[in-house]
């Protein structure tokens, strides 16, 4: 691993994160994901449809996040942007957990560590 | 190739016929801009819609007289729009008159612009049909069709089949929730009648139930049931195109054969999403559009059938991965995750 | 820019105003993970959520894709003040960054030298104890002089002098700190964890009957153990176990699980015979006796003597 540098995380952009139940086997830009990913609030959970499939999603908030990856050149790893929530989706009819299981690993954490 | 993409349309599971009539090059339907039928969402929605009139004024000073009611579809085999489910009820000793009168279950002189017509005739408040013709119609969105059939085999898929079949149950019922007097029922089918009218009458024992092929040219209360289901989509279709692509565009009657639709559906692929909410993405011709024009591939969990076959994860796990150590434990923070060395 | 190797860190909502990814020996496995100091003074663990359950019965259940067995998941980023700028993320797994208490790594220093016969006799000052920490824990120069000084506190006798602290590890101080975190722990047990696999473990043979009060106590103290291991080397983790004795909770246990053995052979040895007679009814129109099944004997209950008087009653199965 490179020297341990601090990574500065002075970032104009500030992203929502959406963690879908499928996988997309490309990594890269999109322009239009909002326009596509028309969502509907239903009580305290989200919809979306993504290839015709209806998913149902959690919002979490009360988190302040980073995007890390590394430089191909530098290996120096770098911010490429803040994240102020993440929109965690299933497939419908399957139950959200991993929003509470992340919930109840933070507070056991806290009773270990504290 | 997943179970899921086998069921499409009516070519599929039970015992129907593979549904041979695929309408080629249909001309788009004269679409008159002053007249926008009730039963269309004035926005474009992805929600289903059901639309149900009021009795209609014969009916109601003549409460105790029998009432017979059809049932037809519009719009089963298209990979675009809406499929919508249409009922329609009068007095029993009318329905001839429909046909002598004003030419339903005509075959012959029927056509998009008198079908449009005559809805305009049932909904116009001046004329005798509004007084004698009540009717009811479901818009399943295309979202809805899709996301029924492409449910994770965990849930249970919902097919085309008993999306329409509950579609027509509910309209039927809204009827007999009014208190209309209905006795008879006629359903329009594509598939074999006799099962589906077992179907029917198990949930409907008190009425007449007749399922018929072709229902919609022998009796007139189909025919107006298939009018009000077939304009509704027609209008809806046009409705959302509209509003989301504009007037100029045009995408055909939106069957899989229709020239122009595989036009526009090749036209406009977005590599992840594929298109908007108006296409039915369960729809093999959808898949095979999003393939053909360089989609990228995403994976859901049907895709890798689960067998019982033990922790296939294992053979791919990194060497990087935790387990020595904590997995020996009873419970460790493996419950939740793992430390990472990514970077 | 390589977009592959991105990943997504949560913090708690606080203010961050610098990040060093650094890497730490893991307490338990000695084995090298990224954490994260935050504002050159806090510590935060680093743990990647999938999936992955190695602790769940079902965790062979769970998506994988077919081709690479990768987790049935990806990552879709909204930049929120710029509809054009979306990023299509396939790694999806999130990682979520949780304070870190530097103790655990000290503890597992100080106790492989008591396993390797040392003795702690001197008190130390702090620049000494990091100079000797150094040659196992070259990272310790990076870290702030104020995380070394909390976690010697919590381990260590300490004594004041010239205005100097001076520290030694103590093991029982140690022992008690862990404890009382145990403790802690079983009073605030992870529900997901009590109703998947302590109760579970824990239910009498008979529903109507209550798990007692002592036993359900002590359990959630042994399981809290083995979470906090998690970040204990073994020999610290023998040497907290030591300090309770569990006997009771394991001989509960025992009891319990042949009390429930025995429950479902005879309840197989009722179904059977049912069945049975349902064969035999049904072949009551045909005259053919060879249809009648013979009852077959229930597995065998592991306590009892293998050859019994009735096992020559019972018909071997066809």
């Amino acid at each position: 691993m490179a020297e341990e540098r601090n990574i500065d995380l002075q970032s104009a952009k500030t992203y929502k994160v959406n963690s879908i139940p499928c996988r997309i086997r490309y990594t890269g830009p999109h322009s239009s994901i909002p326009k596509h990913l028309i969502k509907i609030q239903e009580n305290q959970e989200i919809i979306t449809y993504l290839r015709g499939r209806k998913l149902h999603g959690k919002s979490i908030t009360n988190i302040k996040g980073v995007v890390l990856a590394k430089d191909d050149m530098s290996d120096e790893i770098k911010s490429l942007g803040q994240v102020n929530e993440v929109q965690y989706y299933e497939r419908e009819g399957v139950s959200i957990d991993q929003v509470e299981k992340i919930d109840e690993f933070v507070k056991l954490s806290e009773l270990i560590h504290g | 190739m997943s179970a899921a993409a086998a069921v499409e349309e009516p070519i599929e599971i039970e015992d129907y016929e593979p549904e041979t009539i695929v309408e080629t090059s249909q001309p788009q339907p004269e679409i008159q801009q002053d007249f926008l039928p009730p039963s269309v969402p004035r926005e474009h929605t992805y929600k289903s819609t059901t639309f149900l009139t009021p009795i209609p004024k014969v009916i109601l000073e003549n409460p105790k007289e029998p009432c017979v009611l059809g049932v037809d579809e519009a719009g089963r085999g298209p990979v675009l729009g809406p499929m919508v489910y249409g009922i329609s009820y009068c007095l029993k000793n009318y329905e001839s008159i429909l046909k002598s009168k004003y030419g339903f279950a005509d075959s012959k002189t029927l056509n998009e612009l008198k079908r449009t017509n005559l809805l305009k005739q049932i909904c116009d408040q001046e004329g005798e049909l509004f007084e004698q013709i009540g009717w009811s119609t479901r818009t399943m969105t295309a979202m809805d069709i899709s996301s029924g059939m492409l449910r994770p085999p965990s849930v249970g898929n919902y097919n085309l089949n008993e999306q329409a079949h509950d579609a027509t149950m509910d309209l039927i019922q809204g009827v007999l929730d009014q208190g209309v007097n209905l006795t008879e029922i006629f359903v329009d089918t594509v598939g074999p009648p006799v099962t589906y009218q077992a179907k029917l009458q198990k949930r409907f024992p008190n009425l007449k139930i007749i399922v018929a092929k072709k229902a919609d040219s022998i009796y007139p209360i189909v025919s107006a049931a298939s009018i009000c289901a077939k304009v509704t989509r027609d209008f809806s279709l046009n409705n959302s195109k509209d509003q989301l692509y504009g007037s100029e565009i045009t995408w055909g009657s939106g069957y899989p054969s229709d020239p122009n639709t595989k036009k526009w559906l090749n036209n406009a692929v977005d590599p992840i999403f594929g298109w908007d909410q108006v296409v039915r993405f369960s729809w093999q011709t959808a898949k095979d559009a999003i393939i053909k024009n360089d989609g990228i591939e995403i994976e859901w969990e049907e895709d890798n059938e689960k067998d019982d076959y033990g922790d296939v994860g294992k053979l791919f796990r990194d060497k990087a991965s935790q387990g020595d150590g904590l997995d020996g434990l009873p419970i460790s923070t493996l419950w939740y995750g793992r430390n990472v060395n990514c970077f | 820019m390589s977009l592959n190797s991105a990943r997504i860190i949560l913090f708690p909502e606080s203010t961050q105003d610098s990040l060093k990814i650094v890497n730490l020996p893991h307490p338990r496995t000695n084995q090298e993970y990224h954490y994260a100091l935050v504002n050159n003074e806090e510590l935060y663990e680093l743990t990647e959520f999938d999936n992955d359950n190695p602790h769940s019965k079902t965790n062979h259940l769970r998506s994988l894709t077919k081709t690479d067995g990768k987790p049935v998941r990806s990552l879709l980023l909204e930049n929120v003040n710029d509809e054009s700028d979306g990023l299509v993320l396939e790694e999806s797994n999130i990682i979520i960054s949780t304070k870190f208490n530097f103790t655990y790594i000290l503890i597992t220093y100080f106790i492989l030298q008591l396993e390797q016969g040392k003795e702690f006799r001197r008190y130390q000052s702090l620049e000494d104890i990091t100079d000797v920490l150094e040659e196992s824990i070259p990272i310790i120069l990076q870290l702030p002089g104020s995380l070394l000084n909390t976690s010697l506190e919590n381990i260590c006798d300490s004594i004041n002098e010239n205005d100097e602290k001076f520290y030694k590890f103590s093991e029982e101080k140690t022992i008690n700190y862990l404890k009382t975190k145990s403790e802690l722990i079983s009073q605030n047990f992870p529900k997901s964890i009590e109703s998947t696999i302590v109760s579970p473990l824990l239910y009498p043979a008979n529903i109507d009957e209550k798990i007692p009060e002592d036993i359900k106590k002590l359990a959630l103290i042994k399981y809290s153990i083995h979470l906090i291991s998690s970040y204990l080397h073994p020999k610290t983790e023998s040497r907290l176990n030591s300090s309770y004795n569990f006997e009771s909770v394991n001989e509960y246990i025992t009891k319990i699980q042949k009390e429930k053995l025995q429950k479902k052979a005879a309840e197989d040895q009722i179904q059977n015979l049912n069945q049975i007679n349902a064969q035999n009814k049904r072949s009551i129109g045909v005259q053919d006796n060879k249809n009648r099944k013979k009852p077959t004997p229930a597995k065998k209950i592991p306590s009892k003597v293998i050859k019994g008087p009735l096992d020559g009653f019972f018909g071997k199965k066809k």
